[in-house]
């Protein structure tokens, strides 16, 4: 296992040289959006805290129609 | 101003030449590690040179010039020290290096990366210069100790409730060199620059150590450097990050230790040795906790993966230092040794001094053992026993996914480790266990420091503060998995680099105002003139009561303070630390004309409380006295006056 560590450094792996198949590595992937998708909830719409304050200085109006949903999420 | 900005330009150059002018005794032919030993011994030898003035009652601009100059000199005049300070700024700084290193990064690595380097450098200097400080405990007593040994041109304890001023203070240092030119602290969270870089480094330099590639390697430091916790802390006044950088910088170090060891390179290991007992020394000068970090560290002797048993390890190691330290000290004896008895000045001098002073080297902290009170203060401290550690993974547990709230600088609620370390990191460490067994070694270190820190760290909700460093763990395993990815089929490929640009983005959106920062609070900071971006101005963290003394206390009078043992004291020296400053302590049951002699002790006639910095009973006595009007009056809210 690990051909890189034992040719030394290298730019990326040739797929000819990957022990795992596409499919092994598909399903890691989709395991990391997974990940993902279960860390987004609720960060997501904490790390929208920038838009949303941009909104609240610059057009408070609309942030105002957001407020209750804005609400809920910080609850 | 300029004369300021002169002695510090000669501070900078004199500092840079005498830590390269050092690097070359540590040379170790790995350039990542090696730009990683310049940026550590950078700072030891900036925060050595500030103690050494400062301890001699010289911290002032003037001063720390001369001495600048006359160190600049000395280097420029010798030719043989000129000579290797120009070589290795040559050699290391060369842009043929970075081009080819720059060149061998694929296209998208090298926009994204573009990307990155750009907002993150335009957000630490916008953060930089708009904010003043913020942070809690930079309030409270970093940076009070900075205002006040830069008022006073020495560093050294004085009169006030904070006991956490004692606490090892080479954070504070080097931010005392990044405030005394300029007598302001415009761009003290600067200070925090040097530990990023060297966490960036040093993450670079273990990942190249155990084997991955370029591509894998800047994968997991820009995974690392993304991660809030880290971001926030880099320009937040705090000295996590340089007990972190110094703890990887340990683990890089180790693994390259190792590779020697096992006959891969050149075995030369005492130079390896003695920069990781200067990391640690510094470490252990800037927050106790690398005590309980570097246990974790050591599992890299004991750990298998390179053909030899640990009996064998440890004779090759002792066998390599038996003949190379005594001649590394042949050669440069004078300059080790100095180097050396820096770092026991910069170690220990501040646990000495406590134990001196107070009978506790932890001072204000106690230690206890097994529900045995070893060292009790009554203050806390720190608690080795199971149930300890128990209780900690159980503030782990509730922290894990940053699920409690949105990430903010003083990490309550969560870990901080973010988007790419939770999203991509985790799986991905998963992977590297299976199936890059070099991993293993690393992934082993930070979980044993991980568990020896929780066994002994004080359970509080802001206690993953202490561990920033982990999630280099995760980011090292992305990196090796990534760079298997991208040699993927297409649908593979794309998935992994458009899901790393979207984490990498929305952890770099949250940095942008530390999550934290309202706009309103940015466009009053903004319509200031930099000089007046006093700490107390801005409000997140801080009451309005602070802002008072801006208004009605002249800069030339002596303010009078009464704040429990966690209140701000930083915001009321002023931004350019003019303000004098004098602790006045009371009780309740004092009479107004007692306090009132207590502050005319003091050469005060201010007397200044604060809701939730000052105790209730303490407010409330000072109203009662400016009710009664004979001998005090409130001048402003907070702000008392004698008649």
């Amino acid at each position: 296992m690990d051909p890189s560590y034992a040719k030394g450094p290298s730019v990326c792996m040739s797929p000819a040289e990957l022990p795992i198949p596409d499919r092994g590595l598909r399903l890691w992937v989709a395991a990391m959006a997974a990940a993902t998708l279960w860390y987004a909830w609720p960060q997501f719409f904490y790390s929208l805290f920038f838009g949303y304050d941009l909104l609240r200085t610059f057009l408070p109006q609309w942030a105002e129609r957001l407020q209750p949903l804005v609400d809920v999420i910080v609850r | 101003m300029w004369v300021g900005l002169l002695g510090w330009f000669v501070s900078w150059a004199f500092t840079l030449a005498l830590s390269l002018f050092a690097v070359h005794r540590f040379r170790t032919g790995r350039r990542s590690l090696d730009l990683a030993l310049v940026v550590f011994l950078w700072t030891f030898l900036t925060t050595l040179t500030t103690f050494l003035v400062g301890m001699a009652g010289g911290l002032n601009a003037g001063v720390m010039s001369v001495v600048s100059l006359a160190g600049l000199a000395s280097i420029g005049l010798h030719s043989g020290a000129r000579e290797t300070a120009l070589s290795e700024w040559k050699d290391l700084t060369s842009w043929r290096a970075v081009q080819t290193w720059w060149g061998a990064l694929p296209a998208w690595l090298r926009r994204g990366s573009s990307v990155f380097l750009l907002i993150s450098a335009a957000r630490a200097a916008f953060l930089i210069w708009a904010l003043p400080p913020f942070i809690w405990d930079s309030l409270t007593y970093h940076l009070t100790n900075v205002a006040q040994w830069v008022q006073d041109g020495r560093i050294g304890l004085f009169p006030t409730p904070i006991d956490r001023i004692y606490t090892p203070a080479n954070y504070e240092v080097l931010a005392a060199w990044f405030t005394v030119f300029l007598h302001h602290d415009v761009v003290v969270e600067a200070a925090g620059l040097p530990a990023y870089l060297l966490i960036g480094l040093s993450v670079y330099a273990i990942s190249r150590g155990i084997g991955l590639s370029a591509v894998g390697s800047w994968i997991a430091a820009i995974t690392h450097l993304s991660a809030p916790a880290v971001v926030y802390a880099a320009t937040g006044t705090k000295n996590d990050p340089f007990v972190a950088a110094a703890y990887l910088l340990m683990i890089a170090l180790a693994i390259d230790l190792r590779r020697r060891v096992a006959g891969e390179a050149d075995a030369r290991p005492a130079g390896h040795l003695i920069v990781m007992g200067l990391a640690f020394l510094y470490a252990l000068g800037t927050k106790a906790y690398i005590l309980h970090l570097a246990p974790g560290v050591l599992v890299l002797a004991a750990a298998g993966g390179d053909g030899l048993t640990l009996r064998e390890r440890v004779r090759r190691l002792a066998d390599g230092v038996r003949t190379d330290l005594p001649r590394r000290f042949r050669e440069h004896g004078v300059f080790l040794s100095l180097l050396l008895a820096g770092g026991l000045c910069l170690g220990l001098y501040w646990n000495l001094r406590n134990w001196a002073l107070t009978g506790n080297p932890f001072y204000p902290y106690g230690v206890t053992v097994a529900d045995r009170a070893i060292l009790d203060t009554g203050l806390g401290g720190f608690h080795f026993d199971l149930g300890n550690l128990a209780a900690n993974l159980r503030v782990l547990a509730a922290k894990f996914g940053d699920k409690a709230m949105r990430i903010v600088p003083d990490l309550p609620g969560t870990t901080g480790w973010g988007w790419v370390a939770y999203g991509m990191g985790l799986p991905a460490a998963a992977w590297a266990w299976i199936h890059a067994p070099k991993f293993r070694p690393v992934a082993a270190v930070f979980t044993v420091s991980l568990l020896t820190l929780l066994l002994s760290s004080p359970t509080s909700p802001w206690n993953m503060r202490y561990v920033t460093w982990f999630p280099a763990a995760l980011a090292i395993a992305l990196g090796a998995f990534i760079e298997y990815a991208i040699g993927a089929g297409n649908l593979v490929r794309r998935a992994v680099i458009v899901l790393f640009a979207f984490c990498v983005a929305m952890n770099t959106l949250m940095a942008l105002t530390y999550n934290l920062i309202p706009f309103r609070e940015f466009q009053q900071m903004l319509a200031r003139p930099v000089w007046e971006r006093h700490a107390g101005v801005l409000h997140v963290r801080v009451p309005v009561e602070y802002e008072s003394v801006y208004q009605f206390v002249p800069p030339d009078a002596r303010l009078g303070y009464n704040v429990d043992t966690n209140g701000f004291v930083y915001p009321l020296y002023r931004a350019d630390f003019s303000q004098r400053l004098a602790f006045v302590p009371f009780t309740p049951a004092d009479s107004c004309e007692s306090i009132a002699q207590a502050m005319a002790s003091r050469g005060t006639r201010y007397l200044f409380v604060a809701p939730g910095h000052s105790e209730d009973l303490n407010i409330g006595r000072l109203r009662e006295c400016a009710a009664d009007g004979s001998v005090l009056r409130e001048r402003a809210v907070g702000l008392y006056v004698t008649r």
